[in-house]
């Protein structure tokens, strides 16, 4: 917000500090503007143009969002007079920030006070860069910030890294040995006016057998610096993925629901992966090709300013042409591969969908939708070739007119004089001349192909950093309280929740839950009891209030000792790829078997295991696919039940299963949550029954608590009216 | 059935008043890209459809002003008069336009490409979920066109 705009807001509201702000972007003829919307305890302030207008939050009878394609209208309409204090357009941009005012401001009418941080910038910018965040990595590290960190890993291996630059720069020196023995072979060999003798003969032979061990060391470089490059590359690339991995591994669950997990495992595989290309290829290739140009340049200019002349001046036209001609190619590729995904989107469509098209006999519009578009993509591809066959060969005509022009100079000066003097140019000094200036445009071509890879490399390595950089934001105590064994007292303590800083999930929650308990939670979809759990366990941190487990604040417990003393039942089980026995000793990885088959046996898992043929050490396949929804249900309960948890959390651990599994399950659970403090977040309420308290959650508040007896018992209670809902329904 | 009563509250809402019984409703287009001029459907503050007004010209004079008005409002998106340029970030594509609301600047995902629509227009949807709405990629100007190219046909 620009200070100016703020000033005027805080002049307008007497001082009152500014708890929200939003920009309405749009006016009412759908113009993009600037009108700045701010909050303060008791006014609502609009900032447009310099114009400021009041409205008393007092006054504000009703709040009426109107969504629409691109972006919502809100309108404040007054308690009295019914008329709009203020009509409020803007895009979809700032939807999350004038989103929040909103909320509040409806908080404020049905009575209940939002609290609110008191960093009104940090809320707009939140809400304002989520959807960039969720997409993107991040665009604050520059380049060189980016190659310098990713040159610190190459420290541990730094021999490697000098052998391997010294391999190229004697690689580049063998290069130039042979061109410059060629001369002398010429000159002093070949333009003898005597006759051969035998000395003449020992040192053509000398110098070829000089040129045959310079190409043998060209070899020998080359493969070294392959080798150590490529293996170190790797070196890199595993360290990396290992970092990225464990860093991982500490971040909170926060991160994953807001980032998407595609861009995380494309971060730890395909990302350090043209980090290795970098590392093998680019370093060096790049820095050898600049110097080898560098080097040859003057080599050239020395042997002949005339002729060195002729090959360096276009060398700088080259390279635009090639930058030139990269930014065209980007342009066909993006076309090209924006016509690569559309094909494959037939194909992710149709092939999960087979059934449908097949329903439908679909069959052969699939097949003309494929085909239209497969060549669709054909023809695009054949665009771009007809377009790089194109450039490369003009790129070679420009150096084939140069080694003409090199001709074209060097031809007068290599006959001789009218006089009969000596030319000015000798043969040998020619010819190797003419072969410097065939490696001379080599470099020339690396960096037309390096560029590419260099740049998504580097960009690659912006997103690892990124992710890198990203601290958890569960913040560790100094001096963490140890809880072992864990007895399973649980208090919440006025506790507030949001996912973002102004709309709360979870509000004002207090209850206290003794060991051995078993507490019942229920509410409509969205009403936060799954929130609940993930507070437990403190997958995220409460904004408001206080939690504590056997008397400690959560914050403060060590998480690791905690968490492996919580067994955590999910609505959809997630099993790892690999045996029954791993699954279920996932969380104590040294369970003897006994132990496991008594957990398995407590989950009414164990004669399901027994009759499969491997029993135990059945593979599950990914995810637990080769499972039923129950036979894996109760695989999680065994894993959750094995190491004897304090406190036991169910998440609709029997929803999603038919009624005879429901039985076996259930019947497995009334055993497991005896003496145990137990969460149960169900669905069905007549797996509540055993509850020695039911908590009854409505829109992020507990609206009622006790035992089914009791809520069944209130007239228009929330309870009631769920558990008449489900007679009806069953 | 008879077309209802349409109408304005004071406070701006549109209404639907049927059998005497007056009602807030808000529009929803039920083609908004692919017939934009059609079938509307007036939903209350539930989401439950009150009634579906097929073609908005045979209501009545103060019916039909209320409804275009919140039609036009439903049904805006972003008109694109111009490209200025289009750029590469990290995982991002920067769009500078210039759109018969004002200049602007936005992003998309570099995996998500314009939608083509059935009347030959081009819809690009940004990272924040608005639409711009390019009418007539033909009638762009040539430079515009030309950025347009590689992710348009």
């Amino acid at each position: 917000m620009p200070e100016k705009v703020r000033q005027c807001i805080l002049t307008a509201a007497g001082g009152e500090a500014i708890q929200l702000y939003a920009l309405a972007d749009l006016d009412s003829s759908h113009q993009l503007t600037e009108e700045w919307i701010a909050l303060t305890e008791t006014k609502l302030v609009t900032v447009r143009a310099g114009n400021v207008s009041l409205v008393d939050r007092g006054q504000i009878g009703e709040v009426r969002e109107q969504p629409a394609l691109s972006g919502s209208i809100l309108t404040l309409v007054g308690e009295e007079t019914r008329e709009p204090l203020a009509v409020l357009r803007h895009t979809h941009r700032q939807k999350d920030s004038v989103g929040n005012i909103a909320f509040v401001l409806k908080q404020a009418l049905l009575g209940h006070k939002v609290p609110i941080g008191n960093d009104a910038d940090a809320s707009y910018l939140t809400s304002l860069t989520t959807p960039i965040k969720k997409a993107q990595a991040t665009v604050s590290q520059n380049k060189l910030t980016v190659v310098w960190r990713l040159l610190a890993y190459l420290r541990p291996y730094r021999k490697k890294v000098i052998i391997g630059l010294l391999a190229g720069a004697l690689l580049a020196i063998a290069s130039i040995i042979p061109p410059w023995l060629a001369r002398y072979i010429i000159d002093d060999v070949l333009g003898r006016e005597s006759p051969a003798d035998d000395r003449a003969w020992a040192i053509a032979w000398t110098l070829v057998t000089a040129i045959t061990v310079a190409y043998l060391l060209r070899l020998l470089f080359l493969w070294i610096r392959l080798h150590v490059m490529s293996i170190m590359g790797e070196y890199v690339a595993h360290d990396l993925r290992n970092d990225v991995y464990a860093h991982i591994q500490k971040l909170s669950v926060s991160y994953f629901s807001k980032t998407q997990t595609g861009s995380v495992i494309s971060r730890v595989g395909a990302d350090t992966d043209r980090i290795w290309e970098f590392i093998a290829f680019g370093v060096v290739e790049v820095s050898l090709s600049v110097i080898t140009l560098g080097v040859l340049s003057i080599g050239l200019l020395m042997m002949d300013l005339q002729l060195g002349l002729v090959m360096v001046l276009p060398v700088p036209f080259m390279i635009w042409a090639i930058i030139i001609n990269g930014r065209s190619m980007q342009r066909l590729f993006t076309r090209a591969w924006r016509k690569w995904s559309g094909l494959n989107d037939v194909i992710a469509d149709t092939i999960p969908g087979i059934r449908v098209v097949k329903s439908f006999n679909q069959e052969k519009h699939e097949q003309k939708r494929f085909g239209a578009r497969n060549a669709d993509t054909m023809e695009t591809f054949n665009f771009v070739h007809r377009n790089w066959t194109k450039f490369w060969p003009l790129l070679m005509l420009m150096i084939h007119l140069v080694s003409i022009a090199v001709w074209w100079f060097a031809l007068p000066r290599l006959m001789p004089g009218a006089d009969g003097s000596e030319p000015d140019l000798s043969l040998g000094k020619f010819v190797a001349f003419l072969l410097y200036a065939g490696m001379f445009f080599q470099p020339i071509e690396v960096f037309g192909q390096m560029a590419r890879m260099v740049n998504r490399s580097l960009s690659s390595a912006r997103r690892v950093f990124d992710l890198m950089d990203t601290e958890s934001d569960l913040p560790r105590p100094a001096q963490p309280v140890t809880i072992n064994p864990l007895r399973g007292e649980v208090e919440f303590d006025r506790v507030y929740f949001g996912y973002d800083s102004v709309r709360p999930v979870l509000q004002d929650i207090s209850f206290k839950v003794v060991p051995g308990e078993m507490i019942g939670v229920v509410g409509h979809s969205g009403a936060g009891k799954t929130t609940l759990s993930n507070l437990i366990v403190r997958f995220y941190d409460v904004t408001g209030g206080t939690i504590r487990v056997d008397g400690h604040d959560l914050n403060s417990i060590d998480l690791g000792s905690f968490r492996r003393q919580v067994g955590m039942v999910q609505q959809d089980p997630f099993l790892f790829h690999g045996t029954i026995l791993e699954n279920i000793r996932y969380g104590m990885q040294d369970a003897p078997k006994d132990r496991i088959i008594e957990a398995a046996r407590a989950a009414n898992a164990h004669e399901f295991i027994c009759g499969l043929p491997q029993a135990y050490d059945t593979m599950v396949g990914e995810r637990g696919h080769t499972l039923s929804g129950g036979e894996r249900q109760r695989i999680s309960i065994a894993r959750a039940v094995l190491n004897d948890p304090g406190i036991l959390i169910l998440d609709e651990a029997t929803s999603s299963v038919d009624s005879e599994t429901e039985a076996k399950i259930q019947d497995a659970l009334d055993r497991l949550t005896q003496d145990r403090t137990t969460f149960a977040i169900a669905h069905r309420l007549s797996t509540l029954r055993r509850a020695d308290r039911i908590l009854v959650f409505k829109d992020g508040r507990i609206a009622e608590q006790g035992k089914h007896s009791e809520l069944i018992k209130i007239k228009d209670g929330v309870y009631r009216k769920l558990s008449e809902m489900q007679k009806i329904n069953s | 059935m008879p077309l209802p009563d349409i109408k304005l509250s004071k406070s701006g809402q549109l209404q639907v008043v049927r059998d005497e019984q007056t009602t807030a409703v808000r529009v929803q287009p039920c083609f908004p890209l692919s017939d934009p001029d059609r079938f509307f459907s007036l939903l209350d503050a539930d989401g439950n459809e009150v009634c579906m007004i097929e073609n908005p010209s045979a209501l009545d004079g103060a019916g039909h002003d209320a409804l275009s008005s919140a039609i036009a409002d439903a049904a805006f998106t972003i008109k694109v008069t111009s490209i200025e340029a289009i750029n590469n970030d990290i995982d991002l594509r920067i769009w500078q336009v210039v759109t018969s609301s004002g200049a602007r600047t936005f992003e998309t995902r570099l995996g998500s490409w314009p939608r083509k629509l059935e009347d030959g227009g081009v819809l690009i949807q940004d990272i924040a979920e608005d639409l711009y709405h390019i009418e007539n990629v033909d009638a762009l100007d040539s430079k515009s066109r030309q950025l347009l190219w590689a992710f348009s046909d």
